[in-house]
Parts: C-alpha cells; sequence; structure tokens
C-alpha cells in the first residue's frame, strides 16, 4: 500500500497529462490544468518549502548539540533564517522594506561574488582544456582559437575570413553534436516518462524498488 | 580559520557596527521630506463627464523617487490609495509635468483590500491617507452614492452562491404597482470585484505623495477638489465623400476622435458649397446651422465600435449633379446629446469600377483548438517578399526574404518566383520554392545594373485549388539608404494595387443587429484568427448593498434620488451578511424566431413568477393595442399600432412557447436549473457571423454581404477539439515506442542477453565509492538544481539509491545536499532504504541528507564549503546543472576528490568534460540506472530506446534524400514542434 497508492495517483497524473498533450479540449487545457492543476501546486508548495526548513533546522540543532566541528557557523543559519523571515513577516516584500533591503544589499551582491568567480574557474578549466596533450585536444584548441577570434575585433584584422570559419563551427559541427544530445535527451526523457507511466520506474517514490 | 568565542564575538561587534551605521544614515536621509508642486485636477475634455485629469511637477531625480501614489475621497479627510506611478529613480521622470488621468474604473470593492479602514505607512494618526478602499461594505455603503458601480463576478459564484435578496413590500402599494418587494442576487465582498467610475457633477479630493527608493513617504500634496462634467464629444478628424455617378449614390466614410467611448450618433449634413472658413465659423454656434444643412443619412455608432461608413441612394439620376456639389460634414453626438461637426467633405466623382474588388470570404473554425477561435478568410495564401540582402559586394547574388501568409487549412505545395529586369517581360530567373524556408537564393545576371531594380512575380499551387491566374507582384528597388534591394510599397494583386487596400471584418452576434468592428486588415493579410471567448466573468451594475448594524437590517437601493437608505428591525430569516445587491435576471436565450431575447431570473421561484407576470402583462397590451386598432381610421397611426402589435405578439409568443425558457422554468432544483441556464446561454453567446469590408479608408467601399445559411444568416461557433491532429505523427511515435519498449523489456524478462555498450563513467562509480572507503573520507552527491518534473532528476534519484547502497555497504559516509525541498523526503528516503536494504539502518543518519538553499548561488557557496571542510574523497554531480556546474566542479578538482558527473544541460557538458574524471553525456545519465541495476525492465528500456534512435536517424536520412529529389510529403508529415 505504501508504493502502490503513490505509484497509482503518478500513473494516473501521468496519463491525464499524456491527454493533456495531446488534447487541445477546453476540459483539459482550461478546467484541469488552469483552474486545478496550476491552483493546487501553488498551493502545495508552501507545505513542501516547510520540509525543507524543519530539514535544515534540524541538521543544523543537531550539528550544535554535538558540538560537531565548526558548530558555530551553524547559528549564523538561525540568525539569517530568523532575521529574513521576521523582516519579510513584519516589513512587508515591498521594494523599500528591509526584506527587500537585505535582498538587494545582501543576497544579491554575495551571488554576483559568486558568479564572478566564474570567469576565473572558466580560466583555469580552459587551460586544463586546451593543452594540446592529443589529436582531438589539439582540434578543440584549434577551433576555440578560431571562435574566440572572431569574437573579437582583433580576429577581423587578422583575417575577414575568421568570422565565416568561426561560424562554421558553430552552426555545422558544435550543432550536430548538440542536437545529437539533444536527440538522446529527447528520447531518454520520453523512455524515463514511459517507465514512470508503465511502474517500471519507482525511484521517485523513495527507496530502491 | 577556527572560530573561537573571540572571534565570534568579533564579528558579531563588527556586523552590529555596519548594521547601526547603516540606519543612522537612512535615518538622516530620511528626514528630508519633499512635496510635488503644482497639483492641479482638471476635468477631462471632450468626455462624458467621468473623468478628471491631475497633474503635477515631478521632484527632481536626485530625489530618488520611485513611485507617485495617488490617494482619492469623497471628501478632504479620508482619501484612500488609487493608483500608484512606477518611476525609474536612476532615469526619473524627463517631462515637466507629470499626469495621471482618472477616467477609467477603479476597484472598490477588492478581495486584496484590508478588511477595515487602514492608515497608510507611516502616516500620523492627523494623516487623512488610507490604504486601499476596505472591503467593508457597511462603511462603503456610505459614499457608494458617488460614484457609478459595476460589479465583475465570476460567472459560477454568481449561478451557485448569490444569496436571494427580497425588499420589503411598499407599504401602501399603488393599484398596478407589484404587491412584493424586488428582488435581488446578493453578492459578498469576497466573490466578487466592484469596479467605480466617477459620477459627473459629484466632487473628489485627490493628492499625490512620493515614495524615495528606501520606500519613505514624502509629504502629500495639497489636497485638491475636482468635478467632472459632461462636455461635448471631439469632432471626427475627417469625413470622406464620394459619389458613385453610375450607380447614383454616395459613399461616406469617416474617422473617429482618440475619445469615443461616449459616441451614440452620427449625422450626415449636406451643406452648400461654402468655404472651410465659413464652416468653421458656422459651426461655433450650432444653432445657426438650423436650416442651414440637410440630413441625408443618421445611425448608431455603438461608441465608435459599429460601421464607419454608409451608402445613400440618391433620389433620380438629376440629383447627381446638385449631390456633387453640395459639401458634407459629419455630426457626432454623445449620450449627453452634445454634438461635434467634422470639417467639410467634397465628393470624389468616380465609378463603380474605381471600386475595390468585393471580399469573397468565409468563415471556419481554427482547427486543433480549444475551442475559442474562429478564421475569417478572405483570400488566397498572401506572399510577398520582405527585405533582400545582398550576399557579395557586387550583388551578383542575393538572398531573398519572403513570407508567406496562410490558415491551418490552406496548404501551399509549390511558390513559383519570377524575376524580371525592368521594362522586360521574360523572366531572368525562376526558382521553385517546393519547401517554404521563408528564403531563396537568387543570382543577378552578368552585368545587369542592380541599381535599376527588378520586379518579381510570385504564383503558387496547393489546397484548396488556387486558381491558376492568381498571382502576386512587386517591385524590388535598390534603397540607397538601407544599401539594399528593398521592395516598394506596392503589392499588385492580379495586375491590382492593393497595398492601400484594408479588409475591415466586422461581427454581429445573434441577439444584436448591428455589427461591430473587429479588426482592420491590410492586404498583405488574408485571414483573422477571431477569439470567442468562453464566458467567464459576469458585468452586473450594482444596484444597492444590505447589512445588518446592530438589531437593524440597513438596506440601500439605487432610487431615483440616488441610493435610497431604509432601516428596520432584523426578521428570522434576514440576510445578516453584507452583501451588494445586482439584478437577479440575465439572458436565457435569444428567440430567433421571434426575434427577442428573453431574460430569466436566476431564482426559480421569482423566474416563474416573473414569466407569469410577463405574460398577463404582454396578454393586456395585445388586448389594449387591438382594441386602440379598432378605433383608430389614421393609416400612419395604424401603421405604427400594427408594429407595436407585432412586437407585443411576437413578445407573448416567445415567453409562452419558447422551449428553453419553457424547460428551464420547470427545473426545480436550484443548481440544475442554473446549470441548464448557463448550458443554454453560455452556447447562444458564442454564434456570431462575419463580414468582410473592403475599403481604401477614403470612401471607395465594398461590403460582401453576410454567410447565409438558406435564407438565414449564418452564425459559427468555435468547436473544441478532443484531439490535436498535428500530432497524430507524434502519437504515432509514441505508442511505436512504447510497443517497442514492451517487446524489449519481455525478451529480457524471458532472459535474453541484452547487450549494453560498456561506458566509462558508470564503470567507474564503484571505484570512485572505493577510493573513498580507502582514504576514510566522505563522498558528496550533488542532484543539481533541477525539480522533481526534470527527468535528469529522476535519472539521478535511480543512481543515488545505487550509491548509497554501496557506500552503506562500505560504511562510507554520504552527503546529498538538496537543492530542492520537494526532493528533500524522497532523497532521504532513497538513502534511507539503501541502508536498510544492506543491512546498516545504524549507520543511516538523516542529517547528512539535508535541504541546503533554492538560491542558486548560495547553493553553491554551500556546496563548495562542504567539499572543503569535509575533504571530499569522491564527488558525484548527477542532474541538471547551470552555472554552477563549474563553480562546484572546479572547486572539487582543487580538493582532489575524484569527479564523476552527469547531465542532460548540453551547455554544461563542456566544462563537467574539462573539470571531472568522467562524464555521463545527456542520455548516458538516464541510462546508467538500468545499467548499474541490470534490471530486465530498465534494460528493456535502454535497448529500445538505441532501435528508436536508429529509425529517427533512417527518417531523417530519407527525409533529406527525398527532400533532395523535391519530394517533400515526409517533411510535411513531421510536426513542426
Amino acid at each position: 500500500m505504501k508504493k502502490t497508492v503513490p505509484l497509482l495517483i503518478v500513473i494516473l497524473g501521468g496519463l491525464i497529462f499524456v491527454a493533456y498533450a495531446f488534447s487541445p479540449h477546453k476540459f483539459l487545457q482550461d478546467d484541469f490544468y488552469n483552474k486545478f492543476y496550476v491552483p493546487w501546486s501553488y498551493a502545495s508548495a508552501p507545505f513542501g518549502a516547510l520540509l525543507g526548513i524543519i530539514s535544515l533546522s534540524m541538521m543544523h540543532s543537531s550539528k550544535i548539540k554535538r558540538r560537531a566541528p565548526k558548530w558555530q557557523f551553524s547559528y549564523f543559519f538561525f540568525i539569517g533564517f530568523i532575521a529574513t523571515a521576521l523582516a519579510g513577516l513584519i516589513g512587508g516584500m515591498q521594494k523599500g522594506g528591509l526584506l527587500m533591503w537585505m535582498f538587494e544589499n545582501m543576497q544579491m551582491p554575495m551571488s554576483a561574488t559568486m558568479f564572478s568567480l566564474l570567469a576565473f574557474y572558466m580560466a583555469s578549466a580552459a587551460y586544463k582544456a586546451f593543452r594540446a596533450r592529443s589529436l582531438e585536444a589539439t582540434v578543440l584548441l584549434a577551433a576555440a582559437i578560431f571562435v574566440m577570434l572572431a569574437q573579437v575585433p582583433l580576429g577581423v584584422k587578422i583575417s575577414r575570413h575568421l568570422p565565416t570559419i568561426s561560424q562554421w563551427i558553430l552552426d555545422v559541427p558544435n550543432l550536430a553534436s548538440k542536437r545529437g544530445i539533444a536527440l538522446g535527451v529527447g528520447l531518454g526523457s520520453v523512455a524515463t516518462s514511459l517507465k514512470i507511466l508503465l511502474g517500471i520506474e519507482r525511484s521517485y517514490l523513495g527507496g530502491g524498488d | 580559520m577556527r572560530l573561537d568565542r573571540r572571534r565570534l564575538i568579533l564579528l558579531l561587534l563588527l556586523a552590529f557596527m555596519v548594521l547601526g551605521t547603516v540606519i543612522i544614515a537612512q535615518k538622516k536621509s530620511d528626514s528630508d521630506q519633499y512635496v510635488v508642486e503644482n497639483f492641479q485636477v482638471d476635468d477631462v475634455l471632450s468626455d462624458d463627464g467621468s473623468g478628471l485629469v491631475l497633474s503635477w511637477k515631478p521632484l527632481d531625480r536626485s530625489k530618488r523617487i520611485i513611485e507617485y501614489r495617488i490617494y482619492r475621497g469623497v471628501s478632504p479627510d479620508q482619501l484612500f490609495f488609487l493608483d500608484a506611478i512606477p518611476v525609474n529613480v536612476k532615469i526619473g521622470v524627463a517631462s515637466e509635468k507629470m499626469y495621471y488621468y482618472d477616467n477609467s474604473g477603479s476597484e472598490f470593492i477588492d478581495i486584496t483590500a484590508p478588511r477595515k479602514a487602514k492608515k497608510e505607512k507611516q502616516q500620523g494618526p492627523d494623516s487623512p491617507l488610507y490604504r486601499k478602499l476596505p472591503r467593508d461594505i457597511p462603511f462603503l455603503a456610505d459614499m457608494a452614492d458617488k460614484f457609478s458601480l459595476l460589479s465583475l463576478v465570476d460567472k459560477s459564484k454568481y449561478y451557485y452562491s448569490s444569496k436571494k435578496f427580497t425588499t420589503d413590500a411598499p407599504e401602501s402599494p399603488a393599484a398596478d404597482a407589484p404587491k412584493t418587494g424586488d428582488t435581488y442576487a446578493g453578492l459578498k465582498d469576497n466573490a466578487q470585484t466592484v469596479m467605480c467610475f466617477l459620477k459627473p457633477g459629484e466632487k473628489y479630493y485627490y493628492t499625490v505623495v512620493a515614495v524615495n527608493e528606501r520606500y519613505r513617504y514624502q509629504k502629500p500634496a495639497p489636497i485638491t477638489a475636482g468635478t467632472p462634467v459632461p462636455n461635448p464629444p471631439e469632432a471626427s478628424p475627417a469625413l470622406h465623400s464620394v459619389m458613385l455617378q453610375d450607380k447614383s449614390s454616395m459613399q461616406f466614410e469617416w474617422e473617429y476622435p482618440l475619445y469615443k467611448d461616449d459616441l451614440a450618433q452620427y449625422r450626415i449634413h449636406q451643406v452648400p458649397a461654402i468655404s472651410d472658413s465659413i464652416w468653421a465659423r458656422m459651426i461655433q454656434t450650432p444653432e445657426a446651422l438650423m436650416g442651414r444643412t440637410n440630413v441625408i443619412a443618421q445611425g448608431a455608432v455603438g461608441s465608435g465600435t459599429l460601421k464607419n461608413y454608409t451608402s445613400v441612394q440618391l433620389p433620380s439620376a438629376e440629383a447627381i449633379a446638385g449631390f456633387s456639389t453640395a459639401r458634407y460634414s459629419i455630426e457626432l453626438m454623445d449620450y449627453d446629446g452634445f454634438s461635434s461637426f467634422s470639417p467639410l467633405s467634397t465628393p470624389r466623382l468616380k465609378n463603380s469600377s474605381d471600386l475595390p474588388p468585393m471580399a469573397e470570404f468565409r468563415m471556419e473554425d481554427k482547427p486543433n483548438d480549444k475551442g475559442d477561435r474562429l478564421t475569417v478568410i478572405w483570400d488566397n495564401p498572401i506572399c510577398f517578399v520582405v527585405k533582400t540582402t545582398a550576399l557579395d559586394n557586387k550583388f551578383k547574388k542575393i538572398r531573398v526574404n519572403y513570407q508567406l501568409n496562410i490558415t491551418e487549412t490552406q496548404k501551399v505545395k509549390n511558390l513559383y518566383f519570377e524575376f524580371f529586369k525592368q521594362g522586360e517581360s521574360t523572366p531572368f530567373a525562376k526558382i521553385k520554392e517546393y519547401y517554404q524556408d521563408n528564403k531563396l537564393i537568387l543570382k543577378l545576371p552578368e552585368a545587369y545594373d542592380y541599381k535599376k531594380g527588378f520586379r518579381v512575380k510570385i504564383t503558387m499551387d496547393g489546397k484548396p485549388a488556387i486558381p491558376k491566374d492568381y498571382m502576386l507582384e512587386q517591385d524590388l528597388m535598390f534603397d540607397p539608404a538601407m544599401l539594399a534591394i528593398m521592395p516598394t510599397k506596392a503589392l499588385y494583386r492580379n495586375g491590382i494595387d492593393v497595398a492601400n487596400i484594408s479588409n475591415v471584418v466586422y461581427r454581429k452576434s445573434v441577439s444584436s443587429p448591428n455589427l461591430s468592428l473587429v479588426k482592420r486588415n491590410t492586404s498583405f493579410d488574408n485571414n483573422l484568427d477571431v477569439t470567442v471567448a468562453y464566458p467567464s466573468m459576469l458585468q452586473k451594475p450594482v444596484y444597492g448593498f444590505s447589512f445588518a448594524k446592530g438589531d437593524s437590517l440597513i438596506t440601500l437601493i439605487q432610487g431615483a434620488q440616488g441610493m435610497e437608505r431604509k432601516a428596520r428591525k432584523l426578521k428570522a430569516g434576514d440576510i445578516k451578511t453584507p452583501l451588494a445587491l445586482v439584478s437577479a435576471d440575465l439572458d436565457l436565450v435569444f428567440d430567433k424566431e421571434n426575434e427577442q431575447r428573453i431574460d430569466t431570473s436566476i431564482f426559480p421561484d421569482v423566474a416563474v413568477q416573473q414569466a407569469k407576470d410577463k405574460v398577463e402583462e404582454l396578454k393586456k397590451t395585445v388586448a389594449e393595442l387591438s382594441a386602440q386598432k379598432a378605433a383608430i381610421a389614421d393609416p400612419a397611426m395604424l401603421a405604427q399600432i400594427d408594429s407595436q402589435l407585432e412586437r407585443a405578439n411576437k413578445q407573448l409568443a416567445a415567453y409562452t412557447k419558447n422551449e428553453k425558457l419553457l424547460k428551464a422554468n420547470s427545473i426545480k432544483g436550484q443548481r440544475s436549473r442554473m446549470r441548464y441556464i448557463a448550458s443554454v446561454r453560455e452556447d447562444y453567446s458564442r454564434y456570431n457571423s462575419y463580414q468582410v469590408v473592403k475599403t481604401d479608408g477614403k470612401g471607395l467601399f465594398i461590403e460582401a454581404d453576410l454567410p447565409k445559411d438558406g435564407d438565414e444568416i449564418l452564425y459559427l461557433k468555435p468547436v473544441s477539439e478532443w484531439f490535436d491532429r498535428n500530432k497524430y505523427v507524434t502519437l504515432f511515435a509514441t505508442l511505436l515506442f512504447g510497443s517497442m519498449v514492451m517487446v524489449f523489456v519481455n525478451l529480457a524478462k524471458r532472459g535474453k542477453d541484452l547487450y549494453i555498450r560498456p561506458i566509462a563513467g558508470i564503470q567507474e562509480i564503484d571505484n570512485a565509492i572505493g577510493r573513498a572507503t580507502e582514504m576514510g573520507r566522505p563522498m558528496l552527491y550533488c542532484m543539481g538544481i533541477g525539480g522533481l518534473a526534470d527527468v535528469a532528476t529522476i535519472a539521478s534519484m535511480g543512481i543515488l539509491g545505487l550509491v548509497a547502497k554501496r557506500a552503506a555497504e562500505y560504511d562510507t559516509k554520504l552527503i546529498v545536499p538538496c537543492y530542492d525541498y520537494i526532493i528533500l523526503p524522497i532523497a532521504q528516503e532513497i538513502v534511507r532504504e539503501a541502508h536498510y536494504s544492506v543491512g546498516r539502518p545504524d549507520t543511516f543518519d538523516k542529517n547528512s541528507v539535508f535541504y541546503l538553499t533554492n538560491a542558486q548561488f548560495a547553493y553553491v557557496a554551500g556546496v563548495n564549503g562542504i567539499m572543503i571542510r569535509e575533504r571530499m574523497a569522491t564527488n558525484f554531480f548527477m542532474g541538471y546543472f547551470a552555472a554552477e556546474a563549474l563553480l562546484m566542479t572546479e572547486t572539487g578538482n582543487a580538493v582532489g576528490a575524484v569527479q564523476i558527473a552527469g547531465t542532460d544541460a548540453v551547455t554544461q557538458v563542456p566544462f563537467f568534460i574539462t573539470t571531472c574524471d568522467y562524464t555521463l553525456i545527456g542520455e548516458e545519465l538516464y541510462a546508467a540506472s538500468a545499467y548499474l541495476n541490470r534490471e530486465p525492465m530498465l534494460l528493456g528500456t535502454l535497448k529500445a530506446q538505441d532501435y528508436f534512435k536508429f529509425f529517427i536517424v533512417t527518417v531523417m536520412v530519407l527525409g533529406a534524400v527525398l527532400s533532395t529529389f523535391q519530394i517533400t510529403g515526409l517533411n510535411d508529415l513531421l510536426p513542426l514542434k
């Protein structure tokens, strides 16, 4: 029963969505999807968030209790969580409120900082990737040089054919391989969906089988 | 860095200092308050008296204003939030003045409003500023008289949740007055949105408050009052008149002014041939026009939505001279009786051969939709050149981009392009477009001066059959500004330039005698999709309110003198809930036979009584009219009475014989009756007929006849379809794939050895786990940032189960930080189950599978921190990833972990390949679970996948080969999306 009922719900839901994909009928497009499915999915999301919050709180409180290594950092979770929640609950979520102030002046710069690291990580990754150790790596290096040079004015100065070559690399070999992957991904998605519909794939129910 | 107590205190001190500095700085800057200047409230010109315009000088950009909030009240001591105008804080407002038009409806009762009147934020006790009008009917009822109110209610709420509210019967009713009170449908405040509109002659108070980027409210502008008054409408900018000499008729077409909502009627005046200046003086005093003009046509304009043209048949051929030398003006009248005159128009003398060709149109249901669209088609497919691009410096080769406008039911098999040099009749190039990709390559002749331009002729064949002589032509000329050969504005259809001809689509509903404008289309279009929405909302004027106050029942009902307030002691059965009262009547059906719209009440007992009363009343009217008819001899009066009698008889017939009404009134249950009424009224209201009018916009118009079904007008309703016929191939492919899966699953179940090619990344999973066990360090399993709806995440869950099993067997710690809180309990369950299945429930730590955050870069920071602190031996990145992929894998690389990644995000694959030891690309990720499990069912799916891929590649190759030989059937068969 523990697995059968959820499995039946998933199979039934899956079949409804198969019908939704093939049928433009008002009953499925409006009455089911817009008026039933979407509002319910919005309504159930906060309960999922609550699960997340409980999990995180439990993990950090047990860290503090067990005096696990660097347990002091766990206090920052509680401070941050309570401060953010209070700012939102008391001051509201509108622009100019404390919550938005915290979002714009704390979370955004910190996220931007993390994101900006990407440039340096890319350089390091590129260094690793472009070492001409084998024939494949050499081809990769050559292609990368063409494409990168074509992006800057210097490339056109070197040769006016460079942008054409770069575009060809992007449009032909690059796109072909991307489409190959996309084809596999698309088919894999259908297969996985089918596995779920037929009850072959059950990992999403938790547990092995 | 170790975080001991001393460092922690220092850190907290630093944080408090920063916070303190920020708060003090904010407080200081907030002490300065700014007020907007030159705040004015004026009447909106040329309107129906329901609009006021507010204007003020915006504050300087340096004040960092993010919005201007507008407040309105019916008294100066209580102003409620009306609207906010956002301002870009960096740019500010460039103009000298800001305007706000309060001339459309604003919310009076709204679900988002506070329950009780609530002071605006940051306002003292003396401030007159409040938040939105509260959702408090007793409070609102007092000011309801100052507005016109309209309730917008969801149809289901109106049908099934309306409360029956009947007013008390008059104490001493007149002899012919009803003995009972009126019945209304009462709607609760949370069941509707009531919109309010300004009333002419009422006084309203306004102020405006600027709000800065820290959301500090500045001081309000001085409270200013304004009163909307009705004004004469704007004059029509132009009247165009044409005399068709061979038909002895005149055609008039006019333009509407910008504000046309209150326009009711038009009149076309014939004026003697006077000059424009004299006319301009004459219309200053409209009384002076009396007797000096001759009204030759008049009709309704329905707020500018009805036809903007008319034709007048001249009394005789001799009248042509008089009519052609006269001048004409259109008088537009509004609902208040004000009017204005257009400038004079002198008729153009034309013949019917100058008229555009009449549109041959048809209407059809739009296929494969949910039944809310119809298509009006008035032409064969239209194809035209949009632009050209030179592919070399010398313009020897150019790319021609074209556009083909067709409907879903029209198919064009081949397009034939012929290119001619200027002045030549033999084409220098012929191109057959058997696959319409909206572009073709044209080689220009050697030594031809491209600056001379050329002509293109387009013909086509397709289904439904396109006439062989149907052709479209365009001139392509060199544009020095664009440095390209571009099409000119003209588009010749069968030799006639149609670029200036509009195809205007009008709609006629079953219950209305008038046609209303849908859209003006150019001649570059050949069809229009018209939306016929399913009814979802009802609009009902609010006639009053009722609520209980103490032990009294208060009712406010709209009367001749405004809202009349009555109070009486509450009785048993009275509804105490505050209600807005709207009409309980709604249209049931249009009786085509008797040309009569039949209304009914939503309450069964009232409806039955109403029908009975109506029949009695009509019978009485018929009897009275018949008696009058017998006594009258004057033919004119007799004709008038006959017409009234006919109308009354038709009404009587409708109310006594209409089957829908009889059936509705025979249903006793309120819900079942309403279900029946809804099915009838919502069905008939979706039937429409259409008409296409071709016009040059200057009086040369020709209208097609309304489509007919026998003698009657044909009305069409869109149909909701159960199957999208564009998806037959997709369905076939899905069924084929499903069958293949079933076959291979069965084969695998019977023990057939299914070969799966080795995938290095998957084979190395065991080694990676072993390494972590040997090193005594933990492993990290990251499921990416996808949700449960992502296939990659589901595939990742399958792999997690197997990795967790091995980890439990070897007693190696596995850390799973989750990005999605929905995934968390599933991941916890998977890991727990893995520990139980290998007999190690004691080693399962629930806190090693935890929710981290669903902020992308915060997640990266968290995962990277864990990797560094815990010194991971092995990292698994399986799932959907975006920009965070490289940040995490590079960090993993730096800590020396063995990394195995798998994703279906094509953009992240290169980063994984570069930084991870093994990468599962795309579908390999989906295959991993089957590969590791070796379960027949999963293996069967994998095998079917491979064979189906082979099938797809075969179709692709076949399609390419067939297309090369101009056989495009296979291409056309496959869906584009």
